[in-house]
């Protein structure tokens, strides 16, 4: 059973601006959220709104100008790289819009990846996962190989395999035709429910935020 | 544990692709196969040299000298045992017979030669049965160029002598490229009887003695002491310099740092193929990091991947010079003693382990730095991963200069050296790199600024600033490459004309050795064409200045040696040839001094540099025992350089006119007289030695040419290190030239279009390097060929015309063929992505 009532992640007063021509560009301001263990929220928000910005913030891919991130009651805005890495390897998992897997690593290869770092291997685990997603039978090919559904479904196996406190999904659907976007979604919230991971998805997809618990809307880098 | 997917993940990019491990593989194979090869020539020389130190140097204790023996010295090598002495007589004779004459290298020595090694004939029996009294080995050349047998009678001075049997090996003469002259063996007790000995004035006399090691040191000191101030030298065989010696320490070590250049060179395309994968790796290392993998991990990976390289290509390397090896030792033998053990020596092959290990470690450890570049962020939405520019890693470019300094010193074995040598080679290379960014900003001005209005032509010049391209280091390469290379090239051509290929036709091409001054009268009747004749007093150098000749040796710089025997003249004038740089009163070669004891002195401005010495200075010469000091009055200079004799110190007549001296002649004569007049003087004037200008320029032409040969053969490996930074430059920028060529392509833009790019911007960086190169070693060459070696300068314009036809034909083919790989196969699918 997952606890909602605690929260994984903390964001307080995060903000974030890029310099373009020497003139500063602040893209986040001020925003602060909650999300509870177990809980899936979406971030919306139009092309340029910050959206993307915010969740390499949230994930700890980036550093905000001012406020910070606690993930597990850890401040990620005072960790270096090295120790950023090692909480990703721990307590996050990832889905792309590009899907970024390893591109000479087979399925399987890919989706065991996490466990490899962390020093876990576990191949049951790794199976579970296949099967959870279906591609067992394609568990030796190579992600070229593969569909955008496929690959997407590796990716999603790939984020939960080392049971995350959280996965952070950045336009999971966006690559996806209809039909493969509504499976990984279904897929996705069913994992992240049955391992207890919380779930924040940046989307534009208005079917995608229709099925979270919460939707954040990020307006000129604000949250309304 | 994540070792064992990162290795997967890294082998299966890395082999995936077999352009990379071919770029990393000839970046390396070419440099150490020729590097182990020489250092392996190297071992095997000094191997023989080890073992056969005693049989070529002829004893344990050597005297030699330019006169006869003195009593005091004959005695006291007389209380040695017959069979532990040789004495060994060497000069240049004419042979005759069949009415034809051939210039011959005798050498008479006792019944106890060789006291080392063995002196064989073709027949295989003992020597000194062959070589009786009346009887003389000879070497083949002299049968097939006087067309006799064994057994034919041949002429040496007054005496007859029957060819006994053909020389096959003397022990003490293992190399036979430098010398001039068949070798004639012969017994010591004919020597009387050619009648030669009184005339000689090169005879080397040596006195080869075999003794315990016990007693070397005292016989060495009680000779010495007998020796006193004459002029006789003695060393053991360990202190002996050999020829073979010279090769080693001079010529391979000369490859062998050509190589080491090359090898620097090649760590460059090293460089640019692994830069080029890692950067092409680039997104799956923001994946790793973005998934938790730490730094350490994934560069150890990388790490792992490369040193396996490094010793797979020192396994090539080995394996390229066995086979190299195999099938030149016909070439090496000319060069090297024919029963010389070439083999690839285990301590070469540790030493490539070691470089290709501490090359590939040095140059990993730089182009992991990209790493740092990653930033995990970089994987959101597709961003692409930026080029920044990377902070100077001083302590790493410290750490390579150490680097080759250390390969330097243990070439070289000698700590100052090494020193100048890695200074000269940073300081050409830096020199070459602000030259490369100069021009090439050169260009980007002159694009930018619309210079260049065709626009293909400004889309490829464009190409060469892109991002990722290593246009600099390639420019760099191949312009330092092509300067070598033209540089060898430039002054062999010069040299061929002038000296050697076009004989000058007013230079004399018929020297005299050993002429007597009452034979002027027949000879010139003889030869009926105008012969010169030039005295010769032998002396050396006791004091420049008051300062001895041992004092300043070690001072003054290697142009000459002070210590050596020097060849005085006489002349009331200055030599057609010559011109007078300075005098002390006019046009006047000599003026009287007031000084007593001194006399007027004349002398050779190249030699005046060397001892730094001008007009007024006083130069003592030892002339047999006698002093005589000399005080410059003027210096000459030669108008330029060519087979015309010169003298760097002359005097008035009348004060060397009654000194010991041997005179030489000089005359012009038709080509077609030349061999018969040989024969005839050889006939007539047994004592008297004839050197065939054209045919010693001939023989000179054909050696040189074969050391040209391997000198360039060397120098261009360079070229074909410059070619693999061009090619991982195309590898590292592939994708973002198929970008951009699907743009065009949906542009419209048409296939010959799409390729002349990729020539136009190929083209222009190559022959721009190429030119550069070549003016610059026209620049060098010229300075050389004209201050150095006062020859005037040639420009083989076929040859450079040649040299940037084939080089474009290259840069081409690289252009055609990549446009053909990347782009023609891959552009549409890119394009179909991009809808």
């Amino acid at each position: 059973m997952t606890n909602k009532s605690s929260a994984v992640l903390v964001a307080e007063n995060l903000s974030k601006s890029f310099q373009i021509d020497q003139t500063p560009i602040s893209v986040i301001k001020d925003v602060s959220l909650r999300v509870k263990a177990g809980e899936f929220v979406a971030i919306m928000g139009k092309s340029g709104s910050g959206k993307s910005t915010l969740l390499s913030l949230l994930a700890g891919l980036d550093y905000p100008d001012s406020g910070r991130v606690l993930l597990n009651e850890d401040d990620l805005t005072v960790m270096d790289e090295e120790q950023l890495a090692l909480k990703r390897q721990r307590d996050m998992g990832f889905v792309f819009q590009s899907f970024h897997l390893i591109p000479t690593l087979t399925v399987a290869e890919n989706v065991a990846f996490p466990l490899q770092i962390a020093g876990k291997p576990d191949t049951d685990r790794v199976d579970e996962l296949l099967n959870e997603v279906d591609l067992n039978h394609r568990r030796d090919s190579l992600p070229h190989q593969l569909s955008g559904g496929e690959k997407q479904r590796t990716a999603l196996a790939r984020a939960l395999v080392s049971k995350p406190s959280i996965v952070f999904a950045d336009e999971p659907t966006g690559n996806l035709d209809q039909k493969n976007a509504t499976q990984v979604m279904d897929l996705l919230i069913n994992l992240q429910q049955s391992f207890g991971s919380a779930l924040v998805v940046v989307t534009h997809d208005q079917a995608v935020a229709n099925r979270a618990d919460r939707v954040i809307t990020i307006v000129d880098g604000h949250t309304v | 544990m994540s070792a064992v997917l990162s290795r997967k993940m890294l082998n299966r990019a890395w082999f995936g692709n077999p352009v990379y491990p071919l770029l990393f593989g000839l970046s390396l194979w070419v440099s150490l196969a020729a590097y182990l090869t020489l250092d392996s020539l190297q071992q095997s020389v000094d191997d023989y040299i080890d073992s056969n130190q005693l049989a070529m140097v002829g004893g344990d204790l050597i005297m030699t000298t330019r006169q006869t023996w003195p009593d005091e010295i004959q005695q006291k090598v007389a209380e040695l045992p017959a069979s532990d002495v040789v004495y060994d007589y060497q000069f240049n004779a004419m042979l005759y017979a069949n009415e034809q004459s051939l210039l011959a290298r005798i050498k008479a020595v006792s019944p106890s030669y060789p006291l080392y090694g063995e002196a064989t004939v073709a027949s295989e029996q003992p020597l000194w049965r062959a070589v009786q009294p009346g009887h003389v080995a000879v070497e083949a050349q002299v049968l097939s160029g006087l067309n006799l047998t064994v057994g034919d009678t041949v002429q040496l001075g007054e005496a007859s002598f029957v060819i006994a049997d053909e020389l096959t090996a003397e022990p003490d003469r293992p190399l036979t490229a430098f010398g001039f002259g068949a070798r004639v063996l012969m017994h010591a007790d004919d020597l009387a009887q050619t009648e030669l000995m009184g005339q000689r004035s090169r005879v080397g006399y040596r006195i080869e003695m075999a003794l315990e090691q016990s007693q070397l040191e005292r016989w060495k000191k009680e000779l010495t002491t007998l020796i006193g101030s004459q002029e006789i030298n003695i060393q053991t065989a360990a202190e002996s310099d050999t020829a073979l010696a010279n090769v080693s320490t001079n010529f391979l070590v000369f490859l062998k740092l050509l190589v080491v250049a090359v090898v620097v060179l090649s760590g460059v395309g090293l460089f640019s193929v692994m830069k080029a994968f890692i950067r092409g790796q680039q997104n799956s290392n923001a994946i790793r990091r973005a998934l938790g993998e730490q730094m350490r991990p994934i560069k150890q990976s990388y790490y792992r991947l490369f040193m396996i390289m490094a010793l797979l290509s020192a396994a090539v390397a080995y394996a390229i010079s066995v086979i190299f090896l195999l099938f030149s030792q016909d070439y090496f033998s000319q060069f090297l003693p024919a029963d010389i053990d070439i083999h690839i020596a285990w301590q070469s092959v540790m030493k490539i382990t070691l470089i290709a290990v501490a090359m590939t470690l040095l140059v990993s450890y730089q182009s992991l730095r990209l790493l740092a570049l990653v930033k995990p962020v970089a994987v959101l939405q597709q961003q692409k991963i930026p080029r920044n520019r990377q902070s100077r890693a001083w302590g790493w470019l410290i750490t390579v200069v150490l680097a080759v300094f250390a390969l330097m010193v243990i070439e070289l074995d000698d700590l100052w050296r090494a020193i100048q040598l890695t200074g000269g080679l940073i300081a050409v290379l830096l020199v070459f790199w602000l030259l490369s960014l100069m021009l090439l900003t050169g260009l980007k001005w002159l694009v930018n600024h619309r210079w260049i209005k065709y626009w293909l032509t400004r889309l490829a010049i464009q190409n060469v600033f892109r991002k990722g391209n290593h246009s600099v280091l390639f420019f760099t390469t191949l312009s330092l490459a092509v300067m070598v290379m033209m540089l060898v090239a430039l002054l062999n051509h010069s040299i061929d004309r002038q000296l050697i290929s076009t004989y000058p036709e007013d230079a004399p091409n018929m020297f005299l050795l050993d002429v007597q001054s009452d034979q002027h009268t027949q000879l010139n009747d003889m030869i009926q064409a105008p012969v010169t004749y030039y005295p010769v007093v032998r002396a050396r150098i006791k004091t420049v200045n008051g300062r001895s000749a041992e004092q300043l040796k070690d001072e003054l710089g290697t142009y000459d040696d002070i210590s050596r025997v020097f060849n005085l003249s006489y002349a009331e004038q200055l030599l057609e040839t010559e011109y007078l740089k300075s005098s002390r009163q006019g046009q006047q070669l000599f003026t009287d001094w007031d000084d007593d004891g001194v006399v007027p002195l004349s002398i050779l401005a190249s030699i005046a540099e060397y001892l730094q010495v001008d007009i007024g200075d006083k130069i003592t010469f030892n002339i047999q025992g006698i002093a005589l000091t000399g005080k410059i009055t003027s210096v000459r200079a030669r108008y330029e350089r060519g087979p015309n004799p010169f003298f760097y110190f002359i005097f008035p007549p009348d004060v060397l006119a009654k000194a010991p001296q041997i005179q030489f002649a000089t005359t012009r004569v038709d080509d077609r007289r030349v061999v018969g007049l040989q024969t005839q003087i050889a006939q007539t004037f047994p004592g008297i030695t004839t050197l065939d200008g054209a045919a010693i320029a001939r023989q000179i032409k054909s050696f040189v040419g074969q050391l040209s040969q391997l000198v360039t053969l060397f120098t261009g490996l360079a070229v074909v290190a410059g070619f693999m930074v061009l090619l991982t430059s195309l590898l590292s920028t592939s994708q973002d030239r198929l970008q951009d060529s699907a743009y065009f392509r949906l542009l419209g833009m048409r296939t010959r279009h799409l390729y002349a790019i990729n020539v136009i911007e190929m083209s222009v960086l190559g022959l721009l390097a190429g030119l550069v190169g070549t003016l610059l070693a026209v620049a060098v060459s010229y300075f050389m060929i004209t201050e150095w070696f006062n020859l005037q300068f040639s420009l083989p314009v076929s040859t450079l015309l040649w040299g940037g036809l084939l080089l474009w034909l290259v840069l081409t083919g690289i252009a055609l063929l990549y446009g053909r790989m990347v782009i023609g196969r891959q552009v549409m699918q890119r394009i179909r992505q991009m809808v």
